[in-house]
């Protein structure tokens, strides 16, 4: 052990400390603090001077630019070139503090010496930290799973209400997908790829609750933020763990004065691309050639336009006069505003030698790029703890969130986009009433989504002997949802009450979440032997209940009457509710010996009643670490710091999965009449659909994990790891014999899917005079396979909806999806497009099976929209008051399929287009006119022939609308400064940043939508762009203020 | 409460943790604590007979029992190359997703009914209760009519299919009875024979089309009536068979109110080897044992209805004509339509092109093609049939024309004029038609014939033909009634071959054409007159002896069963 910390900490202090601080944080803050105080360098009462040089105790070297202290004072000096320093000091008992980037802080004690040489000892970066890892904590140098630990630091620079959306792009293996740009948009977390065709989403525990998601928790709030990914670190959550667990520990108080934090920030938001649409006049030429070749294919369809006026032609298209000035053209830009998010989080912090408290105010105010959606998110957290008695300790934590979102209508963008640019807002007539348009659907659309959240956790903690300790939790969670969707009946021109389309919907849930833990802790080292080990008894239960009420024709159009009871037709009310329990047992068993031999073991069982015959789970796991770097035998060379192989395997299970899959249910709505013609009755009719299989059990999955950390040169930190991860017994409906007469087929434990990939995580920290930086950089290769989808491998067919024609009949829908065995979950289905037929301008298809027809047995897997590579890039530098901080996200090789493409290369009978039409477009050769020449290139043209009717086949689903969607895009950018110390003390203020950034700044992608980032869809429906609410750009300013 | 000590339990014992797991499911009811009541009972019932009110349950009795048949040789929305066209011609593999639909919403049928048939002792009423204890009895007796009538559409259409158990369980082993090999045809004969002889003892005996609320239910009456025709579809024509004479007894019983008694019924002898009286009645929740001698009496007050047009229209649906339908409604205003859309879906209206039901020409050219029934029952296209006056004003209701083709022609049976709907787009709730008395008549006509009396049979004929001329011509522009005359006595072969014919015109388009020929051994015959009429070898239908008699197994089912449940010879 060469490395001895100049404060030895024991590791149950450690864990006492771990909300305190890391070392990041108290490195950086040092590092601030001296910063202003180096500038502040004034000796005004000073009476001693003491003079040294500071060097590295390893190489003898003199370190320039150690920020040197007098501990308790603003007194405060810096090393030069020759590390030599000078301080003032007024006595004999002041002590000096040392502190250096990559170096352990040291203090020492002036006494009666006027020169002080200090050896700084190189601080092993990462390795004393400490790492949360559930239910306990260890230190980062102990671990043997693998666990990915976010820079909180990092991440509280970006404007955002969410701990999601900071998680992306952070650790390796961790996939964040934001479903829209829409303000208070949700995300769809993936760890280690999908698992299962279910729920794939990681389990979240905030302070040990286990919560439904994360988007409450502002990232200010955060002081570490974990990822679990394998089993040998996931276990420990056992029947919930295997699609990993996401771990946040809020802050804490610390004994100390008050600390005031502020932070304010404000950004702009706007769009990072617009697509490009035809202005009127393209417009009317392009829908001219188009209805003339529609009308030449089909039939009975009249070819008017020939010789006509332009005027007459107008008229004949659009059914309007052609008044100047009248036309929206761009309908996107009128329903269009300026984006801002306003930030605010207030925070008092500190506590007495029995008292601590953190209490935190958050406010995040949004107004989006589109009229109405607007995001706002309040929050309060408390946490006190309570020091009753040496042993005795009790802590309190209370969260409060309440989020309200207005919201858009989900096609928006896309009918703003497709809507005709000819189209005025109001009646030709003059009458001043408005047209029903992509105007009027935001206008007349009134949809507020409400969110409360509610945690309240009490921890009772008691210490039986110095080794053993107790720990009683118990939590309740109370989240309310609810959604009210209002459409105006407008101002028709045509509007009457007996006509009225205002509809008024409300939609309200109710959940109600207890959980209770029980731990026991048995921390103790003796000599080499270091042994943590861990008991639990975890209950939790749940219940859940959601109503549902709409009715048609109110009042009017004033949102003050928009109730249920303003209706007075088409009354519809639906309700349901769900509850559940588990009950699990849980031990975990860290023993390290030599701080060279790092084993745990873990094992967890659990019980749930989403069961009935088997009902308990057995969760295993076993990790094993070497740390090399500790044995003399291999006599490494010094710039190895760090040298460790560690491997795990593991059993972990999905209980995501419905509450009563193994009931058989009735269902109701079967309905009759009984009765004659004139005298009669409607009865309901009940029967089950089904019969469940009552013996269907966890999903498992099974993962090994495979890794090695490096620490090279004090600076670099190389983590590379391979997992291999496979789940069975996922839960499908396996199909059964139609003759049984069940509607649905019961859940049974069936399918396999295979996750298996690599992670690389890159951590490189240096110097350069006053210059600080750090670069940290994440790549995460996945591959997903499914294995078996049940005896008969019925493959699981995604979404039909967008296509409204069905050339083959209505039972063979267009499904765009096939999930299916020796490809990944929700691979694309469709057709190959071959060429264009120069003929009659339609694609022709690849004949795939070969028989010499394309018919539907020639669809194919056409595209993945699982990324394969993800990776995140930041990096962070300060010199002087300056700091600057860049982070980069990127997704690679995967695919989307662009819906809006059907729209806007217009082979779907809509109305607006491309602007690059000109070139590409094949206009049919029966066209000889020379109004049409240019576009009639038959043999150069790239796009099929654009028909206002359903005459062609290019609508069909086809690799033509699926796209490469890989981007890196600059996610945030910032640049701060802290004002000297002395300029901002006489305002009562200790530190003051402020800053400016940006968000989302640059995007580079070859996807043509509005936005490569496309979220939302269940497991075998993903990557569907429908012109979804695209991320916006934003750039900000702020302040963080420190009283 | 006891939760929590449960959990302390659970912390000290390990033990009693399964009371922790004990919730309630929520919402919806679970099985085991459903039909507990009669009113549980009778939801689960109605849910059986929804399944008839299913569209693609109605489409298959047309596409199967009229589709392959020379009454109807071309579907105007259907290409001959689609799953219909390929039904319709006989030219379908067993990957045909009908196949598959009419399989599929029978078997549903089958198994709503036995939660109900399995449930029905769990009822809990009180005994004194007699009104509860015949409710219990009917819905009992409902049920098993309902499944009798569910498999009797799958023997005849697949030939002997697997009789599922009542209480489907699945599971790893032994206890998984999902899968059935198939039961021969006589089995599953002999089970629906049961069924409908236990549902005409526990049915009542009243007529449900006058009764308030109850019309459309299925009694004694439709459980007989079902019950000579399961006997005829297993009787060969000119062969001596005691159906025959079982068929006259349960026909005279229907026509000429004849008593029959419980052991008539029952059949105990063939029918129940292994069961006494006693046992047969505690199973069918009699109270007390049943007496093979009480008699039962006609009371059904089943008739023919005056005006055979006019009992396919509005005023037609309540008549005591009906034996069994499947009961639509749609109010004036159009805002409640429970009906499957079926008569929207494929018999069009007038002003409409849209008519996937398209009579064949050879049945319109039938005995010359003057019969009334037919002039009302198929009309040709641009052919106006009604001029007149409806609530002020004057329509014309003709079958339009449209796009070019063969000449169109449409069943007047399964299509609503214009004035009756309430609204442009919708049926007024008619009524799917199943069975009616006219068809018991033509049984025992049939049986009379071949039990030696073919001079009653006549007399009968001649009744449904006397009804025929009563057709009110106020409807119609071009159609003389009185076209249709008695017929004259005759031999065996010569009443037969009029039976025959009757039953063709009377009953046409009532989906019974391809299993009445199949079951007289006459399909080819029949089908190659068609085909020799229709000269377009597009619209011919491939029929093949030995093959066609029943249908393809559906894929699904072989592919699903591992290979237990077996394929039709021929396909």
């Amino acid at each position: 052990m060469d490395r001895i910390p100049v404060m030895p900490i024991s590791l149950p202090e450690i864990i006492k400390n771990m909300r305190k601080r890391t070392n990041h944080l108290y490195l950086l803050r040092s590092l601030g603090l001296c910063l202003a105080l180096f500038l502040l360098n004034i000796p005004l009462w000073a009476q001693i001077t003491v003079t040294g040089i500071a060097s590295d105790k390893d190489t003898g070297e003199p370190l320039p630019g150690v920020n040197i202290l007098v501990k308790g004072t603003l007194i405060g000096s810096v090393s030069n070139l020759e590390g030599q320093y000078s301080i003032q000091v007024a006595d004999a008992q002041a002590i000096i503090q040392f502190s250096y980037i990559g170096y352990l802080t040291q203090e020492v004690e002036v006494g009666n010496q006027t020169v002080i040489d200090v050896a700084l000892v190189a601080d092993n970066i990462d390795l004393e930290e400490v790492v949360v890892i559930g239910y306990g904590a260890i230190k980062k140098s102990d671990v043997t799973g693998a666990i990915s630990s976010i820079d909180t630091e990092e991440i509280s620079k970006m404007i955002t209400s969410s701990a999601a959306q900071a998680l992306q792009g952070r650790a390796s293996g961790v996939q964040v997908t934001q479903n829209s740009g829409s303000p208070g948009s949700g995300f769809d977390i993936k760890i280690r790829g999908t698992g299962t065709i279910n729920n794939s989403s990681p389990l979240f525990v905030v302070d040990g609750v286990i919560v439904e998601d994360i988007s409450h928790i502002p990232p200010e709030n955060i002081e570490s933020f974990e990822a679990l990914k394998d089993a040998g670190s996931a276990a420990i959550y056992g029947s919930r763990a295997a699609n990993g667990v996401i771990l946040i520990t809020t802050k804490s108080g610390s004994e100390g004065p008050i600390q005031v934090d502020l932070n304010a920030s404000y950004a702009w938001q706007d769009y990072w691309k617009v697509i490009e649409v035809m202005d009127p006049n393209e417009y009317m030429f392009f829908q001219q050639m188009a209805r003339r070749e529609a009308s030449v294919i089909n039939h009975g369809y009249d070819v008017f336009m020939q010789d006509l006026p332009p005027e007459e032609m107008w008229r004949e298209l659009f059914d309007n006069d052609p008044i100047e000035g009248q036309f929206v053209g761009d309908w996107l830009d009128l329903i269009s505003q300026n984006g801002a998010i306003q930030k605010y989080n207030l925070s008092l912090r500190g506590g007495s030698e029995r008292i601590s408290y953190y209490v935190s105010g958050n406010l995040l105010d949004q107004k989006g790029m589109i009229d109405k959606s607007t995001f706002n998110d309040k929050s309060i957290l408390s946490d006190l703890n309570f020091d009753i008695t040496d042993k005795l300790s009790l802590r309190t934590n209370i969260n409060f969130s309440s989020q309200r979102q207005g919201v858009v209508p989900d096609n928006t963008f896309k009918e703003a986009l497709i809507f005709s640019p000819t189209s005025s807002i109001y009646e030709p007539s003059g009458d001043g009433y408005l047209i029903e348009s992509p105007y009027t659907n935001v206008l007349w659309y009134h949809e507020n989504q409400r969110k409360n959240l509610l945690t309240i956790s009490l921890q009772l903690k008691y210490d039986i002997s110095k080794a053993l300790s107790f720990q009683s939790r118990a939590a309740y969670v109370n989240t309310n949802r609810t959604t009210s969707r209002f459409w105006e009946a407008g101002d028709f021109y045509y509007f009457s009450l007996n006509n009225s389309t205002t509809d008024i919907r409300r939609m309200a849930s109710y959940t109600d979440k207890l959980q209770w833990e029980n731990m026991l802790s048995y921390i103790r080292d003796i000599n080499r032997h270091s042994i943590n080990a861990v008991g639990v008894i975890s209950l939790e239960s749940s219940s859940y209940e959601y109503m549902y009420g709409k009715i048609r024709g109110g009042v009017g159009n004033s949102l003050n009457t928009a109730y249920l009871s303003s209706g007075f037709q088409n009354l519809d009310v639906a309700g349901s509710a769900k509850q559940w329990a588990d009950l699990g047992f849980v031990t975990r068993i860290n023993y390290d010996f030599d701080d060279r031999y790092l084993i745990q073991v873990n094992f967890r069982a659990d019980g749930s009643s989403r069961f009935i015959e088997q009902r308990w789970g057995y969760f295993p796991s076993a990790s094993l670490g070497w740390r090399l770097s500790q044995e003399n035998f291999l006599n490494l060379p010094a710039w190895i710091n760090m040298l460790k192989l560690r491997g795990s395997w593991g059993q972990l299970g999905n209980n995501r999965i419905d509450e009563y899959g193994a009931y058989t249910f009735l269902s109701s709505g079967m309905e009759y009449v009984f009765g004659s013609e004139q005298r009669n009755s409607l009865v309901d009719g009940w029967a089950p659909l089904g019969v469940a299989y009552d013996a269907i059990e966890w999903e498992k999955t099974t993962t090994y994990n495979v890794a090695t950390d490096i620490g090279l040169f004090n600076a670099l930190v190389f983590n590379l790891e391979y997992f291999w991860k496979y789940t069975t017994d996922m839960l499908i409906q396996v199909p059964v014999v139609p003759s049984t007469g069940m509607d649905s087929s019961p859940f049974r434990n069936a399918g396999e899917v295979e996750n298996k990939g690599i992670e690389l995580t890159m951590n490189y920290r240096d110097n350069i005079g006053k210059l600080n930086w750090d670069m940290n950089l994440n790549f995460s290769y996945i591959q997903n396979e499914i294995i078996s989808l049940g005896k008969r491998s019925d493959p699981v067919y995604g979404p039909d909806e967008g296509f409204h024609n069905s050339v083959f009949g209505a039972d063979d829908p267009y499904f765009r999806t096939k999930t299916q065995v020796g490809h990944p979950i929700g691979e694309f289905y469709g057709w190959v497009v071959d060429d264009i037929n120069r003929a009659n301008g339609e694609f022709d298809f690849v004949d795939i099976n070969g028989d010499g027809i394309i018919n539907e047995y020639d669809r194919t897997a056409i595209g993945n929209p699982q990324p394969r590579y993800f990776t995140g890039f930041n990096l962070s530098m300060n010199y002087g008051g300056f700091d600057f901080s860049l982070f980069l996200q990127g997704v690679f090789k995967v695919d989307v399929w662009n819906i809006l493409l059907y729209d806007l290369k217009s082979f779907n009978n809509t109305n607006a287009f491309n602007d690059s039409w000109q070139e590409f477009y094949l206009s049919s050769n029966i066209l000889g006119d020379e109004l049409y020449t240019e576009l009639d290139n038959t043999e150069t043209a790239t796009l099929p022939t654009a028909y206002t009717l359903d005459a062609g086949k290019s609508y069909r689903p086809s690799d033509f609308y699926v796209e490469d969607a890989s981007y890196l895009r600059i996610k945030n950018v910032q640049l701060g400064y802290t004002l000297p110390r002395q300029l901002t003390e006489k305002v009562g203020v200790d530190r003051l940043r402020v800053y400016v950034g940006g968000m989302n700044l640059l995007t580079f992608t070859n996807y043509s939508g509005l936005d490569p980032e496309v979220g939302g869809g269940s497991n075998t429906a993903k990557g569907f762009d429908n012109a979804n609410y695209p991320q916006a750009r934003s750039i900000a300013v702020g302040i963080n203020a420190t009283f | 409460m006891r939760k929590y000590f449960a959990f302390i339990v659970c912390l000290v014992l390990m033990a009693g943790c399964e009371e922790y797991f004990d919730r309630e499911p929520l919402g919806n009811p679970v099985t085991e604590d459903f039909y507990e009541s009669l009113n549980e009972l009778q939801l689960g019932l109605n849910a059986v007979y929804n399944v008839m009110a299913d569209n693609t349950w109605q489409k298959c009795e047309w596409l199967f029992g009229s589709g392959p048949s020379d009454e109807v040789n071309r579907c105007e929305n259907v290409s001959r190359f689609s799953p219909e066209g390929e039904i319709m011609q006989l030219s379908y593999t067993p990957e045909n997703i009908w196949l598959l639909n009419r399989w599929e919403t029978n078997y549903r049928g089958i198994f709503r009914a036995n939660w109900v048939i399995s449930n029905a002792e769990k009822v809990t009423i009180y005994e004194e209760n007699i009104d509860a204890v015949n409710d219990q009895l009917d819905i009992l007796g409902q049920a098993k009519m309902l499944r009798a009538f569910f498999y009797f559409n799958l023997v005849k259409t697949y030939g002997g299919v697997p009789i599922k158990p009542e209480v489907l369980s699945i599971g790893g082993g032994a206890s998984d009875n999902f899968i059935q090999p198939r039961n021969t045809v006589d089995e599953v004969y002999e089970y629906i024979e049961k069924d409908l002889r236990e549902a005409i003892l526990l049915l009542p005996s009243i007529d449900f089309s006058n009764a308030i609320g109850e019309a459309s239910k299925v009694t004694r009456g439709t459980a007989l009536g079902m019950l000579v025709k399961v006997l005829a579809y297993q009787a060969s024509p000119g062969i001596s068979d005691p159906r025959w004479s079982e068929i006259l007894t349960f026909t005279d019983h229907l026509v000429n109110a004849v008593p029959v008694s419980v052991e008539e019924v029952l059949h105990m002898d063939e029918l129940y080897p292994d069961e006494t009286l006693e046992e047969i009645s505690s199973r069918l929740l009699f109270r007390e044992t049943l007496d093979p001698e009480t008699l039962f009496t006609n009371s059904y007050s089943y008739s023919l209805s005056d005006d055979y047009d006019l009992l396919w229209h509005q005023e037609g649906e309540d008549v005591p004509e009906w034996m069994f339908y499947v009961n639509h409604r749609e109010t004036p205003d159009g805002s409640v339509d429970v009906g499957s859309g079926f008569s929207e879906d494929l018999c069009g209206w007038s002003g409409y092109t849209a008519n996937a039901i398209q009579p064949s020409e050879y049945l319109l050219g039938l005995e010359g093609g003057s019969d009334p029934r037919l002039k009302t029952s198929v009309i040709v296209q641009e052919r106006v049939i009604y001029i007149g006056t409806y609530n002020g004003v004057i329509y014309t209701e003709r079958l339009g024309g449209g796009h070019p083709g063969p000449t169109k022609t449409h069943s007047h049976k399964w299509s609503t004029l214009d004035f009756e709907r309430p609204l442009r787009t919708a049926d007024n709730g008619k009524n799917f038609r199943i069975m009616r008395f006219a068809e018991i008549i033509l049984f025992h006509a049939e049986a009379l014939n071949e039990t030696g009396d073919p001079k009653t049979a006549i007399d009968l004929l001649n009744s449904l033909r006397a009804r025929a001329r009563k057709i009110s011509q106020d409807r119609w522009v071009d159609i003389n009634t009185q076209a249709v005359n008695d017929l004259q006595y005759g031999t065996y072969p010569e009443v037969r071959d009029k039976i025959w014919r009757e039953r063709q015109i009377e009953l046409n388009c009532e989906f019974d054409r391809f299993w009445d020929i199949v079951r007289t051994g006459r399909a080819q015959k029949e089908i190659n007159a068609m085909n020799s009429k229709v000269g377009e070898p597009a619209f011919t239908i491939n029929f093949i002896p030995g093959v066609h008699e029943i249908f393809a197994i559906p894929q699904n089912e072989i592919d699903l069963s591992n290979g237990v449940i077996t394929q039709n010879p021929g396909y």
